[in-house]
Parts: structure tokens; C-alpha cells; sequence
């Protein structure tokens, strides 16, 4: 005779599960999940720190050969910049004195919050990080996601100490952008696959490769002028009455371990 | 003694999941190693504790989930239960090529549930582009991690039955 105890006890934890998904569907345990993250977040962290390493330690041992022709670009670049820098210095002297004349308020300051990357999705299906500050924090839905000074992605779900950000490559992230020379407006979408790209940019906007493009500030919570990444390539769309160009992502997507949520 | 070795390795298995084979992929992805633990041990431990192990196990997966809270772990509960059913009423003895089998329609049925959930929150999923992509790698790695517990488990889960018996007849 064959043992069907299996079925009883499927029916048992089935109906439970049910049940938790209908709590969690009504937003009853938020609480319980914050207080189950707030126990395990330490030790995943230690883990993920590990497995970090590991990966570091396979990819340095890959990258070697490569480190010295970087080297020498990142110099020419650090000489590029120097130049850049003073100008822009200048640039925001001038600036702050018309400012002044003209009687205008001082900047905006952005609200901060500092979090630690705990680990990523374990799925195929989307591109989700997990960090270690939820609801308690001040964090909230959609919020700006940056990770050295580049935008990351946006908060897709909050509990109380925990959160889980949908990075700009997913396909299902999408932004409002704006190139900062031409001025051009788009909608800035996650490619299937990987990298990103803008949308509906108007025909009569003169876009280059090269332009860098940045957040507008069209959306509620996401603060407009953070740099999101520069055109690589730019076409015409199938409907032939916008442009579309494809995106190089500031943000090292890959190796995140802290990340700054940014709201106005 | 039995219970205190499943509940270390499931917890092994689970950060190994959650937090290390999401930086370490294997061809580019992170393999289902906890559902792979629970198919391989499901012919070796008794189904009362694969039960317990599944609930808790995937309630944790759950915590770093995209889709709501509890869905994984339904995902899991039924994948786990047609395993049931196939071993009990469709084959009689636990061979590699069952175990590959089962491993492939297990990493089928969980992503297609899985996409499912994702569709049905309103989250877009490039279905053809998944299965191009990532399908075969992820069946062909949930497979050997299949292949791999089976007898690791059923070694251990051996030793420490002796080990029991003899410390009985010991007493």
C-alpha cells in the first residue's frame, strides 16, 4: 500500500499559504516581514558579503592584462576633467551672482537616506536589489535609487525594514529623461535583455551620440537632473514619427554594495 | 539527530540561494537549489518533514521575492505535491533519468507560475526571450544539483540511521 499521508499534509500547509497570501495581499504582514528581515538581514549580509568577494576575486584574476591600459585612460580622463572642473567653477560663480541679482531661492537640497545592498534578486525574471532600510527609514514607493551619484533604479516595494529597488535595465522600469544639450525630452525604458534606452524623442530634436541624458522632473518623488547615462546610438522609431536612442548606463549595475535613496 | 542535519542544510541551502549564488552565477544564473534539495530528498526523508522544510523554506524565499508574500511558497508547496504524485503512482524506483525529468518540469513549472505571479502584479515578462535565454542553462544546472543531492542526501541520511541503531543497541 502506498503512502498518501503526503496528500494530508499538502492540504494542511497548502491552506496556510493561502492564507498568508490573502493576509499579504490586504497588507496585514508587513509588520511580520519587517520583523523577520529586520532578524535575517545580518546574516544574509554576511553571506552576500562573501559570495562578493568571491566574484571580486574571479573577475580581478580575469582582468589583469587590462588594468594598465585602463590605467592610462582613467589618467588622460582624470586630465580631462581637471580642465572641466575649473570651468564649471567658473560657470557657478557666474551663476550664483546673477542668482543673487535676480533674487532667486538657493537650491533645492535633495532628502537623503543611505542603504546597504543585502542581495539581489534570486529569480531570472526580473532585475531587483534588496537593501537593508524599508519603511522605518522614511523610505517610499518609487523613490530615486543612485549609486555613485548615477541613478540606479527606483523603489519598487517597501515593508518596514526592507526594500527592493527595480534597476534601470529591467524592462519594466521606466523614466521620464531629458538630454542635457539638446534638451530633448523621452521616455527612458528597460531594455529586454539589458541596457537601456529613450523613447519618443521628437523628431525635430537635434540628439547626438555622446549627449548625456538626465531625470526630468516629471515624476512625483524622483528629483530631476540626475544623471542616468549617455547616448550610444540613435534611430528612428517604426512609426517613423519620433527618435529613439539607445542608453549606456552611468551606474555600475554589476557590483552595488551601497546606494542612496533620493526624494525631493 | 535526522531533524537537527535537515534543518542545518536547508538553512545552508537557502543563504547559499538567497545570498551567495546571486553574485556567483552559474552560467549566468541562479539556480533553484532549494526546490532541487526538496525534489532530490522528497524520495529519502519522510513526506511530513519535506513538508515542514518546503513551508518554511520558501516562506524565507519569500521575504526576497519579487512577486507577494506567500506565492513562492504556493509555487513550491505544488510543485512539491505533483513530485509526490508522480513518484508514488507513475514510477517505482528512484533512477537518474527520473531525476532529470523531474528537475526539468519542476524548473518549467516554476518559472511558468513564477511569470505568471509577475504577469498578474502587473510586471511586464519577455517570455521568449526568457526561455531563449535562460530556460536550458537554468534546467541543465537544477538538474545536476538534482542528480548531486540525491545521493548526498541519502548517504548521510544512511550514516546517521546507523549511527542511531548502533547507539540503541548500545544502550
Amino acid at each position: 500500500m502506498k503512502s498518501l499521508k503526503f496528500i494530508k499534509y499538502f492540504i494542511i500547509f497548502i491552506s496556510i499559504a493561502v492564507f498568508i497570501l490573502l493576509f499579504s495581499f490586504a497588507g496585514l504582514l508587513n509588520p511580520v516581514e519587517g520583523v523577520l528581515n529586520s532578524i535575517i538581514s545580518p546574516i544574509v549580509s554576511f553571506f552576500n558579503n562573501i559570495s562578493s568577494k568571491v566574484s571580486d576575486i574571479g573577475k580581478s584574476a580575469g582582468s589583469v592584462g587590462d588594468l594598465e591600459k585602463e590605467n592610462s585612460n582613467l589618467k588622460n580622463k582624470v586630465d580631462e576633467l581637471t580642465l572641466e572642473i575649473s570651468q564649471l567653477k567658473e560657470s557657478k560663480a557666474e551663476n550664483e551672482s546673477l542668482r543673487k541679482q535676480l533674487g532667486f531661492v538657493g537650491s533645492i537640497k535633495y532628502k537623503t537616506i543611505i542603504a546597504s545592498v543585502l542581495t539581489k534578486d534570486p529569480s531570472s525574471f526580473l532585475k531587483v536589489l534588496i537593501i537593508d532600510k524599508g519603511s522605518k527609514d522614511g523610505i517610499k514607493k518609487d523613490m530615486a535609487v543612485v549609486s555613485e551619484g548615477f541613478l540606479l533604479g527606483r523603489v519598487l516595494e517597501v515593508n518596514t525594514s526592507m526594500a527592493k529597488v527595480l534597476l534601470i535595465t529591467d524592462s519594466n522600469f521606466q523614466i521620464s529623461g531629458i538630454t542635457q544639450d539638446s534638451r530633448a525630452l523621452g521616455i527612458v525604458k528597460g531594455q529586454i535583455g539589458s541596457g537601456i534606452a529613450m523613447e519618443t524623442i521628437p523628431k525635430d530634436k537635434n540628439v547626438k551620440t555622446g549627449d548625456m541624458v538626465i531625470t526630468a522632473n516629471l515624476e512625483t518623488g524622483v528629483p530631476a537632473g540626475l544623471l542616468i547615462g549617455k547616448i550610444t546610438d540613435i534611430y528612428t522609431e517604426n512609426n517613423g514619427l519620433f527618435q529613439k536612442a539607445s542608453i549606456s548606463p552611468f551606474a555600475s549595475l554589476d557590483d552595488v554594495k551601497n546606494v542612496i535613496l533620493v526624494s525631493m | 539527530m535526522k531533524r537537527f542535519f535537515l534543518i542545518f542544510l536547508t538553512c545552508l541551502i537557502l543563504l547559499l540561494e538567497v545570498a551567495f549564488f546571486t553574485n556567483v552565477k552559474i552560467f549566468g544564473i541562479t539556480p533553484n537549489i532549494f526546490l532541487m534539495f526538496l525534489l532530490a530528498s522528497s524520495f529519502i526523508i519522510p513526506e511530513q518533514d519535506i513538508f515542514y522544510l518546503a513551508f518554511f523554506g520558501s516562506l524565507f524565499l519569500d521575504l526576497f521575492s519579487p512577486i507577494i508574500f506567500g506565492a513562492q511558497t504556493i509555487i513550491i508547496l505544488l510543485i512539491l505535491f505533483l513530485v509526490f504524485l508522480t513518484s508514488r503512482f507513475l514510477f517505482t524506483n528512484v533512477n537518474f533519468i527520473l531525476l532529470f525529468l523531474l528537475a526539468t518540469v519542476s524548473t518549467i513549472l516554476f518559472d511558468v507560475l513564477f511569470g505568471l505571479v509577475l504577469f498578474l502584479s502587473g510586471l511586464r515578462v519577455d517570455v521568449i526571450f526568457y526561455a531563449r535565454n535562460s530556460l536550458v542553462p537554468q534546467i541543465i544546472v537544477n538538474s545536476l544539483l538534482a542528480l548531486l543531492f540525491y545521493p548526498f542526501v541519502l548517504l548521510i541520511w544512511e550514516n546517521i540511521s546507523r549511527f542511531q541503531s548502533k547507539a540503541r543497541l548500545l544502550k
